[in-house]
């Protein structure tokens, strides 16, 4: 196992972990440290779709490396090898595009997901065959629109095409720096719509708009619905020399062009200024079947497209009130078949006496995830030490349960140590006639930081294993435990 | 002009970026701690924090309400700690902080014994130069024209940093536009008044504020009580003093 982290951890010292003897595990386990965020270069994508270029701050501490860095180096001897000794098939290995160099450039890497051009080539009008534009071998593609079906272009992801240019090239002046054509790294901070853009800050994928489908913030003559909010507007094709509007020149039609965030599909308005159905005119949902948004999503899911109240694999109660033949998903994915075939961490127990209160999990503010990065952050551990279990007053009463005590939470998968924080924040539910006691724990802890054991275990050791039909989420925020003290 | 910070405890919502950007800007160390029974930790204001969120759960109506209060010195605007530091290692500064000055300090403690709000801690652990350690209002950050850490991390804007009498403006302005506030600002006129003033949708006390601060300048009082002090006493700071004079003027750096 290769093991790549910024510390060690619950995965990579499972063979020391509890209850493991070392002298029976027979994986070999490699643990290769590697950098942080800040102390490499690259781009990060955020959920509205910009791609931010960071630099690095600080150099790696010991001999942690970016992760690229390690695939590169790795991938390289991996080649080496196969180069010497051949193999049953070596040709995926040798032949492929592997050429960051032998010290990995992150830039060598942004500009091959953008594209570039493999032959020279022309690009014809599919009308008048005229030639619209030419490249050369080598340039980068500008946008996904140039992309060749014919082998001429390369790129690694069509929706990062365009993220990165080539810096314009002034006559009788040497090449510029090729990082300066990095859009990533643009830092302009102009908001023309005064709608939050910022088109020149950063880049945002496709073709650096801001927000998709922006043709539906306009009425069907490409006036925007909200003229406070504008965010792209039908308007005069105006020439900055001679500050008229420009005219077709074949039909001598004055000519109207989009103005504000970049369009999302080039089309006109749905309707001519005299009222009439523009035969150009595209709906402004140009990715979904009807041209139309979708309440519900309707392709290729197994769930759906309604939503359906199904119980949680682990449940208090016998039958799902709202469906009597099916009390859980019948689209999820169960890996629980039969005792004999399944592993002990499938198994489950639903309205069981063994197991009788709902158990969910949630994080806290001051760890992250698993706890990798903020366990071996002190000041974050003296704020959130060690796993815990928040509780009732009522529940806490009924089990002679105080605050601070040392709790044993089980499932049908396992069983752990934390301790109890008994709150009125947890309420007892009537669920079905009956009184439904609720626990809440975080996932954030394990055997192995802090290394005196004081964090407990990881909650993740209770929860349940099975998949969302649509998307295999595994259902931990709903399964069933006991609590004891311990 | 003196520098103020509004509290507004409507808009905490308890992350606790403050009290680690506190730690991480005044590289303070951390006390092995353990779940009592709430989210609050360390469980207590100390030498190694300065500033921490006291987390506050009750009822009303059946329904849980849970508090978030930020602690901190309040730097008052004429502090009973530096009054009553016979050495003149606590002083007001014009920005609003009160400082501390590690090479006048003789360790007496006064300051500690003095504060209404028990606010400066002492460096009990440290065998060697303990200190009295507290919030610094981050001069050294004011200095360079950049908010306390604890404001400049704050999500939510709870912490407002900014010229005293704007900062109370704003404050009041708050009250009289949201019948939820409690209709006080706390630290207005507690101790004479303070640079950190808080603004809350409960009463004060219910909070677990100090309520029964004389709302008073403290010093003249302070230094009532002080000249009541027998000579004896005077006397054992003197050498105090004199004690710490020989330990400042040993060799520093390289340690």
């Amino acid at each position: 196992m290769v093991n790549v982290n910024l510390f060690d951890n619950e995965t990579a010292s499972f063979w020391r972990g509890p209850g493991v003897k070392p002298a029976d595990v027979k994986t070999e386990v490699f643990f290769l440290p590697c950098a942080t965020s800040v102390e490499k270069e690259g781009s990060i994508s955020n959920s509205g779709r910009w791609a931010q270029w960071r630099y690095k701050a600080v150099e790696p501490p010991g001999q942690a490396r970016p992760d690229a860095e390690i695939m590169n180096e790795l991938a390289l001897k991996v080649r080496e090898l196969y180069a010497k000794e051949g193999g049953a098939f070596p040709d995926p290995v040798l032949k492929t595009t592997w050429n960051y160099g032998a010290k990995l450039d992150t830039h060598v890497v942004a500009r091959e997901i953008n594209g570039s051009w493999l032959a020279d080539k022309e690009i014809l009008d599919p009308k008048t065959k005229a030639v619209t534009s030419t490249w050369k071998k080598g340039q980068l593609v500008a946008s996904f629109a140039t992309l060749q079906a014919d082998g001429t272009t390369s790129c690694g992801a069509w929706i990062y095409s365009g993220s990165y240019g080539d810096p314009a090239r002034k006559e009788g002046e040497p090449a510029p720096d090729p990082k300066k054509g990095n859009k990533m790294a643009r830092r302009g901070k102009e908001d023309p719509t005064g709608l939050g853009l910022y088109p020149n800050w950063s880049w945002s994928w496709p073709v650096n708009r801001r927000i998709v489908y922006n043709r539906a913030s306009v009425d069907e003559y490409g006036k925007p619905w909200d003229a406070k909010r504008a965010l792209v507007k039908w308007v005069e094709d105006i020439d900055p020399a001679t500050k008229l509007q420009k005219t077709d020149p074949v039909s001598k039609k004055p000519l109207f062009k989009w103005s504000g965030d970049v369009i999302d599909g080039g089309y006109p308005p749905l309707k001519t200024p005299d009222g009439k159905v523009n035969p150009d005119g595209r709906l402004p949902f140009i990715m979904k079947k009807n041209g139309v948004a979708n309440i519900f999503g309707n392709d290729s899911l197994s769930d759906g497209p309604f939503p359906e109240h199904y119980e949680p694999l682990e449940c208090p109660i016998q039958e799902n009130p709202l469906s009597k033949t099916h009390r859980i998903n019948p689209t999820a994915k169960l890996f629980y078949t039969d005792a004999a075939k399944s592993s002990p961490e499938d198994v489950f127990e639903s309205c069981s006496t063994r197991y009788p209160f709902v158990a969910t999990t949630y994080r806290v503010t001051e760890h992250w995830q698993t706890g990798l990065m903020t366990r071996n952050t002190p000041w974050l551990m003296e704020a959130v030490p060690q796993n815990f279990l928040e509780l009732s007053r009522e529940l806490a009463a009924e089990k002679g349960i105080k605050s601070g005590d040392a709790l044993k939470v089980s499932s049908p998968r396992g069983e752990i140590l934390c301790k109890a924080i008994v709150t009125g924040r947890f309420k007892p539910f009537k669920v079905m006639g009956a009184t439904v006691h609720q626990v809440g724990m975080p996932w954030c802890f394990g055997w192995h930081t802090p290394a005196d054991g004081s964090g407990g275990d990881s909650t993740n050791l209770l929860t349940s294993t099975i998949g969302d039909a649509n998307t295999m989420i595994p259902e931990t925020k709903a399964f069933m435990v006991n609590v004891e003290k311990a | 002009m003196p520098k103020s910070v509004l509290v507004d405890l409507t808009r905490c919502i308890g992350c606790r970026g403050c009290q680690v950007a506190c730690k991480s800007w005044n590289e303070l160390s951390v006390v092995k701690t353990t779940i009592t029974g709430s989210f609050e930790n360390p469980p207590a204001m100390s030498e190694t924090c300065y500033t921490r969120i006291r987390y506050q759960e009750s009822e009303a109506g059946g329904k849980p309400v849970w508090n978030f209060v930020k602690e901190q010195c309040l730097h008052c605007k004429e502090p009973a700690c530096a009054s009553a530091c016979p050495v003149g290692a606590l002083v007001k500064t014009k920005s609003g902080a009160v400082a501390y000055d590690f090479d006048k300090c003789i360790g007496c403690r006064y300051c500690m014994v003095a504060c209404p709000f028990e606010i400066p801690k002492y460096e009990w652990s440290k065998a060697q130069q303990p200190w009295v350690r507290k919030c610094t209002f981050c001069a050294e950050r004011q200095a360079d024209n950049l908010p306390p850490a604890c404001v400049k991390t704050c999500p939510t804007g709870a912490l407002l940093f900014g010229e005293a009498d704007e900062v109370l403006a704003v404050a009041k302005k708050r009250l009289a536009a949201d019948k939820k506030y409690t209709q006080s600002i706390y630290g207005e006129k507690e101790a004479g008044g303070t640079a950190w003033i808080y603004i809350a949708d409960r009463p004060f006390a219910e909070l677990g504020f100090n309520t029964k601060v004389p709302l008073e300048a403290l010093p003249p009082l302070t230094w009532s009580s002080l000249s009541k002090i027998p000579m004896e006493i005077v006397g054992f700071v003197a050498v105090l003093g004199g004690l710490a004079w020989v330990r400042n003027r040993g060799p520093k750096g390289g340690e």
